[in-house]
């Protein structure tokens, strides 16, 4: 990563740019769009931050904590986004904060389809801040003080809604029903099937 | 109860990769007391919970965007391989062709990876009907015909 900003900032490396972009995109845009209920806005907001790194990139291998950094400017822009807009935003459907639970490990983690169900309806029920901050720590890999800094808030309440999530989570695993494998059939090369389907080696629900 | 709460928040603090040694041993002693959710945690701690991904177009096309909002000559058209992470994507390798020289429209560019030890290795396309220009990491300037493809990165 550091080559990589390195390279930004020293060569104006817009191959090693984009490779920043492409990398973070997905995550920011998440986060983006929790604050902001949709998605073009979303995308927008994280242009722009990604606008202003290009446009200050020599000064990219100076930051501390990029990654914080980068959260941090993606909020600071998105509450300034949503200022702009006269009426709040009421969402039909809260598609793009939507978390899918995958198994990432068909093979070690054998869990039927019904409970995988059963989380993908608890983690979407949880309300969105304390989704926002699960998705952070969990799959995001944020410390506990990076999503306080990141969300303004304390670290005891990072603590105190990750234990909420994680409980309800996990009480949502009904461990009595039989555990199975969640595709019918003997031994299917998962790497491939995916790979096709451009994601990980994964299973996840809709398939 | 409480206990069974402490499981939960120390069972969080693994997943974020701060726990203490002392921490560390307690929750061990929480799962042996707790079966089930030490169950349920482990199920939990092996799933990954994915959003909604950007298409590569899509990125492609806001990459294009930001570089012509910050007022690059390159124009809107160019696109960007996937960082090489390897848990994540993985993508077709495509062959080298032979580099030629214009002006230009737009860049395809494919992020091929032989193994996962080969990192920084990129191919950039064109398209038919459009040439490119681009700088390469080390500074050199690259003019590529219409449906040709770089393959460039760090050679053994």
């Amino acid at each position: 990563m550091e080559q990589l900003l390195e390279r930004i900032a020293k060569n104006s490396d817009q191959l090693a740019f984009g490779q920043l972009f492409s990398h973070y995109c997905d995550r920011l845009v998440y986060f983006a769009a929790a604050l902001l209920r949709s998605r073009e806005e979303a995308e927008e907001v994280v242009a722009d931050v990604f606008v202003k790194l290009w446009q200050h990139r020599e000064r990219l291998p100076d930051i501390r904590y990029f990654q914080t950094y980068l959260y941090t400017a993606v909020r600071n822009t998105a509450l300034n986004h949503q200022s702009r807009s006269i009426f709040p935003h009421e969402p039909l459907e809260d598609q793009e904060t939507r978390l899918m639970p995958c198994v990432v490990n068909p093979e070690e983690t054998l869990i039927s389809r019904e409970n995988l169900r059963q989380i993908e309806q608890a983690v979407n029920d949880l309300p969105l801040r304390c989704r926002l901050i699960f998705k952070l720590v969990k799959e995001d890999g944020l410390s506990y003080r990076e999503v306080a800094e990141v969300l303004d808030i304390s670290v005891n309440t990072v603590n105190a809604q990750i234990t909420i999530a994680l409980k309800k989570l996990g009480s949502a695993i009904d461990l009595r029903k039989p555990f199975r494998l969640p595709w019918p059939g003997n031994k299917i090369n998962v790497k491939n099937i995916f790979a096709a389907f451009n994601w990980t080696a994964g299973i996840c629900l809709t398939i | 109860m409480e206990q069974e709460q402490k499981l939960w928040e120390l069972f969080g603090r693994e997943l974020s990769g701060r726990l203490t040694d002392k921490e560390r041993l307690e929750l061990e002693i929480l799962k042996k007391q707790f079966p089930d959710e030490a169950r349920q945690s482990e199920i939990l701690g092996s799933l990954q919970f994915r959003s909604k991904e950007t298409q590569d177009e899509r990125k492609d096309e806001l990459l294009g965007r930001i570089f012509a909002a910050a007022g690059e000559a390159i124009p809107d058209a160019t696109e960007y391989a996937a960082y090489p992470e390897p848990p994540r994507r993985r993508r077709l390798w495509l062959a080298a062709m032979p580099l030629a020289a214009a002006i230009c429209a737009g860049i395809w560019v494919w992020s091929g990876q032989a193994s996962k030890e080969d990192k920084g290795w990129s191919t950039v396309q064109t398209r038919k009907g459009s040439k490119s220009k681009l700088t390469l990491p080390d500074g050199t300037e690259v003019i590529l015909n219409a449906g040709s493809s770089l393959l460039h990165g760090r050679f053994p």
